[in-house]
């Protein structure tokens, strides 16, 4: 049987990000957004699970850099 | 007349003084009186100005001065384009008084084509989230079925249009915000290549991915307003300086020899779509070929990779924005917006800067597609419209959508209709292609509009 996922953050992990963000929360807000935050757990390892190459994959940041062709 | 009008049709007549800009803009405002009790699509109607902006209109063609084709055209702004001595509030409690001294360039630059403003539009709050009913406002309604949701968060744009209570209107779009309501509401919605439009004077969700663009009832229209909408301007920091065609004009170009790419895989095997839009895309691949364009299969970097490259960037710019007003008038916002824009606070530097990497490695694999390819096609949405309780707030989590790679890889994409499901709501497609070739996107989408008509029908409310 294949072992459940591990939670990306536990619940006071998502409490302590969410103080230093200086953000209000209730209790019943702060059981679901952790909840929740699983879906951006699961985004954030997608993203860092994404190959990349440090030389020469600059981050796109296209602030005074619009795409070209 | 039923107001019902494209803006091609209207200027026709407007140009040979069959109709009256005056006459024009009472008739859109009587549909308002009539129709927006039920829609919610405006936050703020501005009948003086656009009566004022009406006689202008009226009082050049009456001079014999050469007219263009937005003069004495109705229109309305999504409300977060500031609009001077206009309340613009991003639908959101926290800017409820908030006048701006300036337009957002996009604006005055239609002001300036002679369009009459006929006021603001509702939207998601900030351009993120929604359908929201803790707000000062309503959400706006689906006019093909009021039960219906509009998609966002260019909400009131898409119902207005679909109802025909403007000729065309203004849309943002960072994740499909215009996309999304175009295919919903069966209007056709243009997001331009990343820069085109001036982004200055309109409420940021994430810079490095909104795009302001036009909506309007036909791909015709789309490329009337994007021409007096596109050019660079030195107030954004992102504006792209390029020469701008005449979008209007490109779209008569024959398509035969445009080699179409087909995003299958996005649709039948990284997410999944209804039975009803699988039949659309497949009947617009048989449409492309009988107007001589060549349409061959093509693989992208897989669906989930762009959604989740696109929604960490927007989050963590979304977040890095709102911080402050997070801090200390958390109370003002409305539940959607607040509990997602807070996942932000979850984020580190190396993971944003981790999804910027790889949107420069998602963008090399789009431009490698783009050398073999001059369009792509793809599914815009899984569906028509769902009713408005089947909306969950951290649904756009959970599944990517269609229209974040265009976002992630700064190119033109454009929504349009593609038929109806079995109940009788509009379903949309999607046409892409390479950074600032925007006016081959809107030509393949015109000629699409043209062959198969399916724009000649409009909701049974209007």
């Amino acid at each position: 049987m294949a072992e459940p996922p591990k939670p990306w953050m536990t619940r006071e992990q998502f409490v302590a990000a969410m103080q230093r963000a200086g953000l209000t929360l209730a209790t019943r807000q702060i059981d679901e957004l952790h909840r929740a935050s699983e879906h951006i757990g699961n985004l954030v390892n997608r993203v860092h699970a994404f190959e990349t190459d440090p030389l020469t994959s600059a981050p796109a940041i296209m602030f005074k850099r619009p795409l070209a062709p | 007349m039923t107001g019902a009008l494209t803006i091609a049709a209207a200027a026709d007549l407007i140009a040979r003084r069959k109709l009256s800009p005056v006459e024009l803009t009472k008739m859109q405002l009587d549909r308002i009186a009539r129709l927006d009790p039920t829609l919610h699509a405006f936050v703020c109607v501005t009948a003086e100005r656009a009566l004022a902006d009406a006689k202008k209109a009226e009082a050049t063609i009456m001079a014999g001065k050469s007219a263009g084709p937005l003069l004495g055209i109705p229109i309305a702004h999504k409300d977060i384009f500031n609009t001077r001595g206009i309340p613009t509030t991003a639908h959101s409690r926290l800017l409820q008084n908030h006048v701006p001294e300036n337009d957002a360039t996009v604006a005055a630059r239609l002001a300036d084509a002679g369009t009459v403003m006929l006021g603001k539009l509702a939207a998601h709050e900030f351009a993120w989230g929604g359908p929201s009913f803790d707000l000062p406002w309503p959400p706006a309604r689906n006019p093909w079925d009021p039960a219906c949701f509009t998609g966002g968060s260019s909400s009131g744009s898409g119902a207005a249009v679909a109802a025909g209570l403007v000729l065309g209107c203004t849309g943002s779009d960072t994740g499909g915000s215009i996309r999304m309501p175009a295919s919903l509401c069966g209007v056709s919605g243009f997001k331009p290549s990343y820069g085109l439009c001036s982004a200055a004077g309109v409420f940021p969700l994430a810079p490095t991915l909104d795009h302001p663009g036009p909506m309007a009832w036909t791909v015709e229209d789309c490329a009337i307003l994007l021409q007096a909408m596109a050019g660079h301007d030195p107030q954004d920091p992102a504006s792209a300086d390029r020469t701008l065609l005449d979008y209007r004009r490109e779209l008569e170009r024959p398509i035969s020899g445009l080699r179409i790419g087909f995003v299958r895989h996005f649709h039948e095997d990284d997410a999944s779509v209804s039975d009803a839009v699988k039949r659309a895309l497949n009947d617009a691949v048989v449409v492309f070929r009988s107007l001589g364009a060549e349409v061959r299969d093509v693989a992208l970097p897989h669906l989930a990779d762009w959604g989740a490259c696109g929604m960490i960037i927007l989050v963590a710019e979304a977040h890095a924005l709102h911080e402050k007003w997070l801090k200390t008038r958390i109370h003002e916002y409305g539940e959607i917006f607040r509990d997602r824009v807070a996942m932000g606070a979850l984020l580190s530097a190396a993971d944003y800067l981790a999804a910027q990497r790889m949107r420069t490695e998602l963008c090399k694999a789009f431009a490698e597609v783009m050398r073999n390819v001059d369009l792509l096609l793809c599914a815009a949405m899984p569906d028509g419209a769902p009713a408005m309780g089947e909306v969950t707030k951290m649904g756009t989590f959970e599944k990517p959508n269609f229209s974040f790679p265009f976002n992630v890889a700064g190119a033109p994409a454009l929504a349009l209709r593609a038929g109806f499901n079995d109940r009788g709501m509009p379903l949309g497609m999607q046409l892409a292609g390479r950074p600032f070739e925007d006016a081959a996107v809107l030509r393949a989408g015109y000629q699409y509009e043209r062959a198969t008509g399916w724009v000649r029908q409009r909701p049974a409310m209007t």
